[in-house]
């Protein structure tokens, strides 16, 4: 698939009913869509300040994730995609920065997925997305994958197969910056504004609740976002971040933040009673 | 003369086994969570956050010992101007923490850039008052009148029975419209407040900027048209003047030149060996300085943790509080520009040594503590009842509330105040004289608070700290209004009309208080999370750029979470090493943080 301008990113009464029951025997074929985005600084703006990242000369780490959302939502929505989207888990995800980006960079993305996998809550896929710096640009590595994030996902529409793996214990985070954040009731609404992500379990009471939610919730990525405005330049600009998304922000919430370096990495989480996400980041080389 | 020597002489430590620190820990899961506890999380935007002293060494402590008697700098040279980040760090050590009540929140400030500096400049200038041109940076600091729910109770004191009907709605008119005080040692508080902000903002000019800048401080009083143009430049609006905020203080702040004689007067130290390495530790050090209301063994709660309740043998040493006395007329002579031995006896003071028996010690302890016990007996039997049986006798509950904020404690009691007359003839203005006293006061407590700090042993969070309150002054103040008692330094001055300002009680001791939370501020709502009274950036402090005024460290919908000097973790932390969640603070972005905020947005 490709795309001239985004997909819109609305969830109407066709998705919610959209018939989607994969059989046991469920295939899921490679899917691929790929859009030019050129630079939207505006945009940019509005979605740095939701999320209180200050402005640089640089690209936020998950900027390219949040330009690509249209494209991962034309893949999960296509017809030849076994699972319903509505009731889909983001699990976690994996982002690489291999280089600084310039803010203003028009970029090329590409996202894919393929197969998936059974696990004891259901299927599990991935969605990868990778970003160059649109050719013939002034930028060094015009051209080249500068950008990567693998999103993986779990979908209940298959019964779960196999033993709940153990706990494992979660490692201690250095509490160099902690930080408790009062997030407010709109919280979903003003991020489905700045990012273009209205999925109404954000945005409605009622939805939430049809979801299996008390209240609506934030956005992952908003949640993320926020926990890396916090860490600032501690986040180099080179890097692979890994995240868990463990549960829920119901909204409106009082959450803590604590995270900071840790040898040639760091960590953090952000958390209420029970970790909410958890990350953990590594320098990579140039 | 120039200001004395001060020296910061140890407190010596009390037997090993006598070493007790707070180890404050989180309540268990159903614990029923008290002030003993750590709270278990910290929303605030304040800088200070919940710290612990840092131990100084005896040659920092004699390094430091400039900061206690600055004198104002003589002229500024050319240099960079100010970061964000110690914008933010300056106003952390002044504004926010000049160790104001927590609930009075009756001073803010405007930082002015480098070109209204120079329109500051001229019209000081003009007004014959003494300026220095090429300041990098300005502050133009404004207060109110002092209102609390104290001095909403005070309108129901002193009345009688049947006359309260007309007296107490008359009272309370004059308070509103004509902000008159119910007694005077209130409407002195702002004064002294600003006295306190103005000794401290000298210090954190230098400490902010690692020993570059300084500050030349002015308070006051102040010409008419001047108060008015410099409350225009400060960005004071029409009904923040009618809410009563008005001019305090104005300090011109810039680069000095390195090596020059610019010491500490008199103290022989030079205030180049106080290097950026030891301001950020003086920095967070005086951040983490609290009242220490508790003597253990002495005026501890049953219930407080087995640290507080036995007495410690240890004092603060009599040359110690000698130095803290001297200390005091040094500020009281800057900040007035009388002489030296004038201010000596201009600052009325009375010493009560509490570990000596007699007439000065103990004894008079127990004068003081019954005269306020007898006042606060009468104003609780005076509240009308029309005011307090509908309120659910809330108003009398809280007049006996107030003994715990008058209980005098400590090994060594200062009280001090003025004599209106003596001022007076001496030429200074009386408000300047109050401020002056503020200043005299909150120094000469820094001495026996940071002495508290060198050598701290293994163990212990500290060796000696104070507090400093007015509450003891403004009950025997009703006391003289309302009751016919006589002023509380009436005995140590006769024949002079001395007025009792400021009390502060000098404490030998290793534990320190709790992290100075109230159980009532302890929300419930929000789980055990400490509600801060103390105020972030954004409600304080204003920059004045481009002719607007833009709040500190408010933007794009973020507000400061980070603690001023925190890079030298001197946070409180549970006995297992875990922190308070929020208490650690984040850092503001730099892309903020270290530029000059007048270059980023002109």
């Amino acid at each position: 698939m490709l795309f001239d301008a985004p997909p819109p990113m609305k969830l109407g009464l066709g998705l919610l009913f959209s018939g989607k029951r994969p059989g046991p025997d469920a295939d899921a074929p490679r899917l691929e869509a790929r859009q030019d985005r050129a630079a939207d600084p505006a945009r940019l703006d509005r979605w740095r300040r939701c999320c209180g990242q200050a402005a640089g000369p640089t690209m936020p780490l998950l900027w390219p994730q949040v330009l690509a959302g249209p494209l991962h939502f034309a893949l999960l929505t296509h017809p030849e995609f076994p699972f319903p989207v509505p009731g889909i888990v983001h699990l976690a995800n994996r982002f690489e920065r291999r280089a600084p980006i310039p803010a203003g960079a028009p970029l090329s993305l590409t996202a894919w997925t393929e197969g998936f996998s059974r696990t004891h809550a259901g299927a599990t896929f991935v969605i990868h997305t990778e970003a160059r710096v649109a050719a013939g640009t002034e930028a060094s590595t015009a051209g080249e994958p500068i950008w990567a994030s693998t999103m993986t996902v779990l979908s209940r529409a298959l019964p779960g197969q196999g033993e709940r793996p153990p706990k494992q214990e979660e490692p201690a985070v250095a509490a160099a910056r902690s930080a408790v954040w009062a997030v407010p009731a709109d919280q979903g609404r003003r991020y489905a504004a700045a990012s273009g992500d209205s999925n109404p379990i954000h945005t409605s009471a009622i939805f939430a609740r049809i979801s299996g939610f008390p209240r609506p919730i934030a956005h992952g990525m908003w949640t993320l976002g926020r926990a890396l405005a916090e860490l600032d330049t501690d986040l180099p600009e080179v890097c692979a971040l890994e995240v868990q998304f463990r549960s829920p922000l119901l909204l409106p919430s009082l959450v803590c933040f604590e995270g900071g370096p840790e040898g040639r990495g760091g960590r953090f989480r952000v958390w209420q009673k029970k970790t909410i996400l958890s990350g953990e980041w590594k320098v990579q080389a140039h | 003369m120039p200001q004395k020597p001060i020296r910061l002489l140890p407190i010596p430590p009390p037997p090993p086994a006598q070493r007790v620190a707070r180890d404050a820990r989180f309540a268990a899961e159903g614990e029923r969570r008290g002030r003993y506890h750590l709270p278990e999380q910290l929303d605030s935007g304040s800088p200070v956050g919940y710290r612990r002293r840092l131990s100084l060494t005896q040659a920092e402590a004699d390094r430091a010992a400039a900061l206690l008697s600055l004198e104002p700098p003589e002229a500024f040279v050319e240099g960079p101007g100010p970061t964000e980040q110690e914008l933010f760090e300056e106003a952390s050590l002044g504004v926010l923490s000049a160790r104001q009540s927590t609930n009075y929140r009756g001073q803010r400030q405007t930082v002015l850039g480098q070109e209204d500096s120079r329109q500051l400049h001229l019209l000081l200038q003009r007004a014959g008052l003494p300026s220095l041109a090429g300041a990098t940076h300005s502050l133009i600091g404004l207060y109110r009148p002092y209102w609390t729910p104290f001095t909403m109770l005070l309108t129901f004191v002193g009345h009688t029975a049947l006359g309260s009907l007309a007296t107490v709605p008359w009272r309370a008119w004059k308070k509103y419209s004509a902000e008159a005080v119910d007694i005077p040692t209130i409407g002195y508080l702002p004064d002294l407040h600003i006295g306190i902000w103005a000794d401290a903002t000298e210090r954190a000019a230098l400490l902010a900027s690692g020993g570059r800048r300084r500050a030349h401080t002015l308070i006051g009083p102040w010409p008419g048209a001047l108060r008015t143009q410099l409350e225009d430049l400060a960005g004071l609006t029409l009904t923040e003047r009618r809410a009563g905020w008005r001019l305090g203080l104005v300090a011109q702040i810039g680069n000095v030149q390195a090596g020059a004689a610019e010491t500490g007067a008199g103290t022989g130290a030079s205030l180049d060996a106080i290097d950026p390495a030891l301001c950020r530790k003086l920095g967070a050090l005086l951040l983490s300085l609290r009242s220490e209301r508790i003597q253990p063994g002495v005026n501890q709660e049953e219930k407080a943790p087995a640290a507080y309740q036995a007495r410690q043998e240890m004092d603060v040493p009599a040359e110690l509080v000698e130095m803290a006395g001297r200390a005091g007329y040094n500020a009281f002579h800057r900040w007035t520009g009388c002489d030296r031995e004038a201010a000596k006896a201009l600052l009325l003071m009375e010493r009560v040594d509490v570990l000596e028996g007699g007439k000065s010690g103990k004894e008079r302890l127990r004068e003081i503590r019954k005269e306020l016990e007898e006042i606060t007996d009468k104003v609780v039997a005076g509240i009308p009842l029309w005011v307090d049986l509908p309120t659910g006798r809330k108003i009398s509950t809280n007049a006996e509330r107030g003994r715990k904020a008058f209980a005098l404690t400590g090994q060594r009691i200062y009280i001090g105040g003025l004599s209106p007359a003596a001022v007076a003839a001496a030429g200074i203005p009386w408000e300047r004289a109050l401020r002056a006293f503020g200043a005299a006061a909150s120094r000469s407590a820094l001495v026996c608070e940071l002495a508290g700090c060198i050598g701290i042993p293994e163990g212990c969070d500290m060796l000696g700290g104070i507090c400093l309150m007015a509450g003891p002054v403004n009950q025997n103040d009703i006391g003289k209004q309302y009751y016919g008692y006589k002023d509380l330094l009436a005995g140590a001055h006769p024949g002079t009309d001395a007025t009792a300002l400021l009390v502060w009680t000098l404490k030998a001791k290793t534990v320190a208080d709790p992290i100075g939370n109230e159980e009532q501020l302890q929300s419930h709502a929000r789980k055990g999370a400490l509600v801060d009274l103390r105020p972030a950036p954004h409600e304080a402090v204003n920059l004045r750029i481009g002719g607007g005024i833009v709040p500190m460290r408010s933007r794009d919908g973020r507000t400061n979470a980070e603690r001023a000097f925190g890079d030298q973790q001197n946070f409180v932390v549970a006995p297992d090493g875990r922190h308070i969640p929020g208490n650690t603070g984040s850092a503001w972005p730099r892309a903020w943080a270290d530029v000059n905020p007048w270059q980023e947005r002109p």
